[in-house]
């Protein structure tokens, strides 16, 4: 009807020369779509503007030229007559649109899609314009949409131009919020999957949550957080490459950069291209970011913080101490060398945990060769942490020593040098000579550090080298704070043991997540390997055989959170089920299916029962197959009146209740079978025999 | 105090489980899966055979695209004729669209006559976080020693359009072309596209 209606009402319009600024709103269901123009009439010559409106019902979206992760970029043709030149559209400014793991680019509310139209200096005055807008555009919320519709919009060619104040105002505030083109220094670098771009000579604004929205959809990991670093120069975004960069980027690329402009959100199109980094003046005190990079600085204090408690372990701390003293003995006088000799501690420190760093790349590299990814969303690696950290826990707290090993000797002995080679040895050993007690910290580092990008991993324990070196540095420019330390003595077995329950309570909450991942039996797994560990060490401190029943309870203990990974999780049946309502069993036995309904309820230990022995084996799985049966549950763990008035109809107050509705057939109570349930029970019930 | 910023961190690692995405050219992780008739299947049991993963959502708009068209299930067969494995996988958490039960997957294959060799039932998004599925469709073809060798859109016209089938690249034809062919596959990357996987 639409259809033919809109041409009759536009000859109409044109026909009486009530010229229409803004087109007839369609609706095209999530979206109400109409043009609008800045113009009534418009000279020979002239520009004006027509924008597309697209009023987007709540919480639907758009996308952009650039959808992101998925989605289709909004889609504007114009059809104009020959007097006519149509401009560039002119894209509003994104915004990042998560759904789960997805990052789109896109638009809610109503956004504007303006467009520049020239008219032609020899115009004839008087003659009509008419501008066709073909729009389609995907909405999408929790499902997507594609939507089209045809825009008209009439104007006329005078002498004078009159303009639709209203109409203008809202294009030019649409254009003037819209990124426009401004020229930055800009460069990037793709270091396999690690993308970092910086932007210098940049407008006013804050960019501490500045966020790049390129053109190409195959430049960067929608997905993944962007991390802003402002300097003094400029700003840095660390990211992911994408799969763009397998051929390189040879062109310079387009895209949005957007930030903060006096508490508004704002972008400008720059242009970036590839080549090497712009120091952008990076003041570390003075860079923030968004989320991600909270938990990094968060990460990097941890460490600074962890590398002055390594300071105070019982076989650091004496060690440590005496060094400083026999070092502020011998440089009496001479402060230079000892600052000297400090500072050479500080490089052998840093040197050893570089050292670390690369042999943990050297492990990450390896892993991924393997297919094997450090990440903590995999149980399994949760699993080990969580291991890991009960075992420094008991470490802590005094049930087993990690061996020293002989190296402590020649380390002794090296950093026993004189002058400068002996600082930088007593630095670097210092970390390896300490290991009975520092290797639990350092277990714990290393096993975040594996789960993380590795500049997160050198930036860490470059924090970690800074905290553990700071101590000595600090006592070689003061001297006087020597006399201010404390004494060696238990209150370091007590630091010790105490420092042990964080890390139990980082196990126990490590342990929870696996129960989210992996179900109770996933949860169970890890506190039966946890159990192995504590007989292994205290089995390890024995002798002879016993030795070696520790030894194989650690592989026991290690080998069972690989385990986790098959485990079924608990609850999520893999045999399809569906939710229980009257309707649904309607609508299932008319499309001449069977049904099975199992009432049920998590505190009902006789439904638990029934369906860990009958319903959930593969047989009675394969007969649901099998006959093609619907497996509806209708879960009264919570009170539900609908199921209560069903449960009352079979004469029952309670669950569990199993109702049978055979296919084919018209009865309209449910066949029910008895409470506590057999395979061959239900197998029969189902085969109709 | 190290210790709470580390279980700090990692929880919001943990809060965010990032996409892992797998390179192309690397090898695939194996993980076990469970289809739609209850069966469990690992990743490597296909081992020596060639797997075709398509991430599917009967109502997204670009997966009726190719099923409307007879697009994919074409595919679908040549792929069997061929000794490919197809997996259709659908990673819509329950109550989101597209998602399916047993009896659901069977009747949609009926409607459609869809010939995957089997349809991947993945509610709980790990296999399609794994792979860092994001669109329906979303294909990935792997070769017989368990690489990944193309990952992206099943063609090279992101529409819906159905009639954008007709003369678009199809490159997971042309990937499976070029491995019958001996072949290192042309074109391994491209951005998928159609509508984001329903996640719980």
């Amino acid at each position: 009807m639409r259809t033919v209606l809109l041409p009759l009402l536009l000859w109409l319009t044109a026909a009486t020369s009530a010229l229409a600024t803004s087109s007839l709103p369609i609706d095209t269901g999530k979206v109400e779509a109409s043009l609008l123009s800045s113009h009534y009439t418009v000279a020979p010559g002239e520009t004006f503007q027509i924008a597309l409106k697209t009023e987007l019902d709540d919480k639907w979206h758009t996308y952009w030229r650039n959808p992101g992760d998925s989605g289709e970029p909004v889609q504007i043709t114009w059809t104009v007559p020959p007097i006519i030149t149509t401009g560039e559209l002119v894209w509003p400014l994104p915004a990042p649109i998560p759904t789960g793991p997805i990052i789109n680019y896109g638009f809610e509310g109503a956004p504007l899609f303006p467009v520049d139209f020239t008219v032609a200096e020899d115009a004839a005055i008087g003659s009509v314009i008419e501008v066709e807008a073909a729009v389609y555009y995907l909405v999408c919320y929790d499902v997507c949409i594609p939507e089209d519709g045809t825009l008209r919009i009439i104007l006329q060619v005078a002498e004078d131009s009159e303009l639709n104040d209203r109409n203008a105002a809202a294009i030019a505030e649409a254009v003037n919020m819209a990124p426009r083109e401004i020229s930055v220094d800009a460069a990037m670098q793709a270091n396999g999957d690690a993308l970092s771009l910086q932007f210098s000579d940049l407008p006013a604004g804050d960019f501490s949550n500045a966020y790049f929205f390129p053109y190409d959809n195959t430049l960067l990991v929608h997905s993944d957080p962007q991390i802003a670093t402002v300097g003094d120069g400029g700003v840095q975004i660390d990211t992911t490459a994408s799969f763009g960069w397998g051929d390189g980027f040879s062109e310079p690329q387009q895209g949005v950069l957007a930030f903060d402009l006096d508490g508004a959100r704002t972008g400008r199109i720059v242009t970036v291209a590839t080549g090497s980094a712009l120091s952008i003046g990076v003041s570390h005190s003075g860079s923030s970011g968004s989320g991600p990079s909270i938990t990094l600085w968060g990460a990097i204090f941890g460490a600074f913080i962890g590398g002055l408690i390594l300071n105070l372990m019982p076989c650091v701390f004496p060690v440590i101490s005496l060094k400083a003293l026999s070092l502020a003995k011998s440089a009496h006088g001479e402060r230079q060398t000892a600052r000297r000799e400090a500072w050479a501690y500080a490089g052998g420190v840093f040197a050893t945990f570089a050292v670390l760093v690369i042999a943990l790349m050297v492990v990450k590299a390896g892993g991924a060769a393997l297919g094997w990814g450090f990440q903590l969303q995999n149980p399994i690696v949760v699993g080990l942490l969580a291991l890991l950290l009960f075992a420094v826990g008991l470490n802590l707290m005094g049930v087993f020593e990690v061996a020293g090993g002989s190296y402590q000797g020649t380390g002794a002995a090296l950093a026993g040098r004189g002058g400068l080679t002996g600082s930088f040895f007593t630095g670097a050993l210092a970390v390896l000579v300490a290991t009975p007690c520092t290797a639990p910290f350092m277990a714990s580092a290393i096993g975040y550090a594996l789960a993380q990008p590795i500049f997160v991993t050198m930036l860490v324990f470059a924090a970690l080298a800074a905290g553990f070196a700071a101590p000595f540095l600090l006592l070689a420019y003061a001297p006087g704070l020597l006399t201010k330390l404390p004494k060696p003595g238990p209150w370091m077995i007590r630091l010790r043991e105490v420092l042990a329950f964080p890390m139990f309570a980082a196990a126990l909450w490590l342990v929870w997540v696996i129960g989210n991942q992996a179900g109770v039996d996933g949860m169970a797994l890890i506190l039966l390997a946890m159990l192995a560990l504590a007989l292994a060490v205290w089995l390890l401190q024995r002798t002879g055989v016993w030795r070696l029943l520790g030894i194989f309870m650690i592989a026991l203990a290690i080998a069972l959170p690989f385990a986790a990974r098959t485990a079924p999780a608990s609850g999520s049946v893999d045999l399809a089920v569906d939710a229980w309502s009257p309707e649904r069993v309607a609508e299932l036995r008319a499309s001449g299916q069977a049904v099975f309904v199992d009432f049920t309820a998590d505190w009902c230990v006789t439904c638990k029962v029934n369906e860990r022995l009958v319903l959930k084996t593969d047989a009675v799985k394969q007969a649901f197959a099998d006959t093609n049966t619907a497996f509806l549950i209708a879960d009264w763990t919570n009170k539900n009146d609908v199921i209560a008035r069903e449960l009352e109809s079979y004469g029952r107050a309670g669950v569990p209740l199993y109702l049978y509705f055979p296919a084919d057939d018209n009865v309209v109570r449910g066949e029910v079978l008895p409470q506590v349930l057999s395979v061959d029970r239900v197998i029969d019930t189902l085969k109709g025999s | 105090m190290k210790t709470f910023t580390l279980a700090a961190a990692a929880v919001l690692a943990l809060s965010t489980p990032a996409f892992a995405k797998i390179a192309t050219g690397s090898s695939v992780t194996d993980m076990t899966v469970v289809d739609s008739d209850g069966t469990t299947h690992n990743l490597s049991d296909f081992a020596g055979q060639r797997v075709v993963l398509e991430w599917t959502n009967e109502g997204c708009p670009y997966v009726k695209k190719h099923y409307n068209t007879n697009n994919m299930q074409d595919l679908q067969r040549e792929a069997a004729a061929d000794g490919t494995v197809w997996l259709s996988v659908i990673s819509s958490a329950p109550g989101a669209q597209g998602h399916k039960d047993n009896v659901g997957v069977a009747n949609w294959k009926a409607e459609y006559d869809a010939v995957p060799t089997a349809v991947i039932l993945d509610e709980d998004g790990t296999m399609g976080r794994a792979f860092s599925a994001s669109t329906t469709p979303h294909m990935y073809v792997i070769d017989a020693d368990q690489t990944l060798v193309y990952q992206g859109a099943i063609d090279d016209n992101r529409s819906s359009n159905p009639a954008t089938v007709e003369g678009a690249r199809n490159h997971v034809r042309m990937a499976l072309a070029n491995l019958d062919a001996g072949e290192p596959v042309e074109v391994t990357d491209t951005q998928p596209y159609g509508c984001s996987v329903k996640y719980k």
